[in-house]
């Protein structure tokens, strides 16, 4: 038995499906324009049996975790050089700040002209685009941590060190998480975009390819593949606030 | 009720105090708040620091929990010093006997915690979250943390001025009763009257950024707000700080 508000939710993607089907069967939706659902399950079945879907979805996987890796490392350890020192802030934040207004999609050719067409470019992009948000999202959660509690801390005669560890660090989680959600996002979108520049594989180079000779199924199966990887990656961080944030009230309440 | 010892000392000798407030000024930006404040709190005395919200209460105390940065001799203290806030500060993120255990070496930490949880009768939420608990339980946490280092001198800063009628009686007790069973010397800020009388061994007001008034609070324990001493000693403090007991009082 599905829960009401589960079944109210579903209810409008589900007739909307349902309607995308119907026209396409009745022919007022050309299969040019957008391939029937069926269609794209068929599709979906035919291009994992040969191996298509699933070695260019690996590809772009890869890329998507190596670049997330390096970016979230350098996204979070300036972040924190920065949250945690007027120094770090008076050479980092402002060189940050003035480089987050730069649209940083419009490097995709000057990263080509630097990096070439491999991988490294593709990656280095995921990367740029990971960096911001878990750059400032970080910075912030430090910057806000309540002086109450840091205060109360120092009184248990905590220095420095301690201070960090178990006061601002902790403090800064929350928000360093939503700066890891945004950050996911922009790893999908920055890998979408610079697969679709110049590659010879990947989730992108197979719309591409699909675009050129007119294979509106393997579009549709494409974006329905990365909204799904959206999917995935928000319930991934949903799973770790869960664990990491158990403390919060919500979670709580529901815990005990 | 053995009175305690004042600063001349019970035992024939000078104690020496547990602190020394000498000359301490403070001000922020051009206001000044503290012109040279001079107290001293003797070992096992619990001074209740009187004032109206902005005198500098709660600046003072600060300065003797070692929060702001002090020059010179401005305040000495003998033995560690632990505070209670009027908001527990607990970490949300840290489980009630980790809060109480902050920074304390790792040896030997977990009796102390459940001492200290036991002594405020908490030993029973020691592995919730904090966010669990009512104001009164947090409060009770926050004066386990800060008992649980053993320390000389006690501060508190309003510590029961977010608490329901109820709990804050309750509280009160408490503390007093920690405060005879540790032999601990404390500074606590309030702009209670009545919970001064009913805490303190002497009440000094804090008035135009130095202490305007010391008087020792000399009634027998425990304290009945009902006494006419408790009564007679009310007027004088409210006087002082420019309330008139009988209504028609000026605004402090």
């Amino acid at each position: 038995m599905i829960a009401r508000p589960r079944l109210r939710r579903l209810a409008v993607p589900l007739s909307l499906v349902g309607l995308w089907q119907l026209t396409s069967s009745t022919g007022s939706l050309p299969d040019r324009k957008l391939t029937a659902p069926a269609t794209v399950i068929a599709t979906a079945w035919r291009l994992t049996a040969n191996g298509v879907l699933p070695h260019n979805l690996v590809v772009s996987l890869g890329r998507a975790v190596l670049g997330l890796a390096i970016g979230a490392t350098l996204g979070v350890t300036l972040g924190v050089l920065s949250g945690l020192s007027r120094a770090g802030e008076d050479m980092l934040d402002a060189t940050v700040q003035m480089l987050r207004t730069l649209p940083f999609l419009g490097l995709v050719p000057l990263f080509i002209l630097w990096f070439g067409i491999g991988e490294t470019p593709k990656v280095a992009m995921v990367s740029l685009g990971v960096f911001f948000p878990l750059y400032l999202n970080t910075f912030s959660g430090i910057r806000g941590v309540d002086e109450g509690l840091v205060d109360a801390a120092r009184s248990c005669g905590l220095g420095r060190l301690g201070l960090v560890r178990h006061v601002v660090l902790p403090g800064a989680l929350p928000s360093v998480l939503v700066g890891l959600r945004y950050s996911l996002g922009l790893a999908w979108l920055s890998l979408v975009v610079v697969e679709q520049v110049n590659a010879d594989s990947g989730l992108g180079y197979l719309m591409n390819n699909a675009r050129e000779f007119i294979q509106t199924d393997v579009l549709v199966l494409a974006l329905a593949v990365y909204a799904l990887l959206g999917l995935a990656t928000d319930a991934m961080v949903r799973f770790v606030e869960r664990g990491a944030l158990a403390w919060r009230r919500d979670a709580a309440f529901a815990g005990t | 009720m053995a009175t305690r010892c004042g600063l001349r000392g019970d035992l024939g000798r000078p104690t020496q105090p547990a602190v020394v407030i000498s000359g301490l000024q403070r001000s922020f930006g051009t206001r000044a708040v503290l012109r040279g404040v001079d107290l001293a709190v003797a070992q096992g005395e619990c001074v209740a620091v009187l004032g109206p919200s902005g005198c500098g209460k709660s600046t003072l105390l600060r300065a003797v929990a070692g929060l702001d940065p002090t020059v010179g001799d401005e305040v000495r203290v003998n033995g560690s010093v632990a505070v209670v806030f009027q908001q527990p500060r607990l970490l949300p993120w840290k489980r009630v006997c980790d809060n109480v255990g902050l920074g304390l070496p790792r040896h030997g930490r977990g009796e102390l915690i459940e001492a200290a949880l036991a002594e405020v009768e908490l030993s029973a939420r020691a592995r919730d979250w904090p966010v669990t608990l009512s104001g009164g339980e947090a409060q009770r946490a926050a004066l386990a943390r800060a008992l649980v280092r053993r320390p000389a001198v006690l501060l508190l800063d309003e510590p029961f001025a977010s608490l329901d009628a109820l709990t804050r009686l309750r509280m009160q007790g408490l503390v007093l009763q920690l405060w005879r069973t540790h032999g601990l010397a404390m500074l606590v800020v309030t702009h209670d009257v009545d919970e001064a009388i009913v805490l303190a061994d002497r009440a000094v007001v804090l008035d135009q950024g130095g202490i305007g008034l010391d008087v020792p609070i000399e009634l027998p324990r425990p304290r009945r707000r009902a006494s006419s001493a408790f009564e007679i000693l009310r007027r004088q403090l409210l006087r002082h700080l420019g309330v008139e007991p009988d209504g028609g009082g000026v605004d402090p």
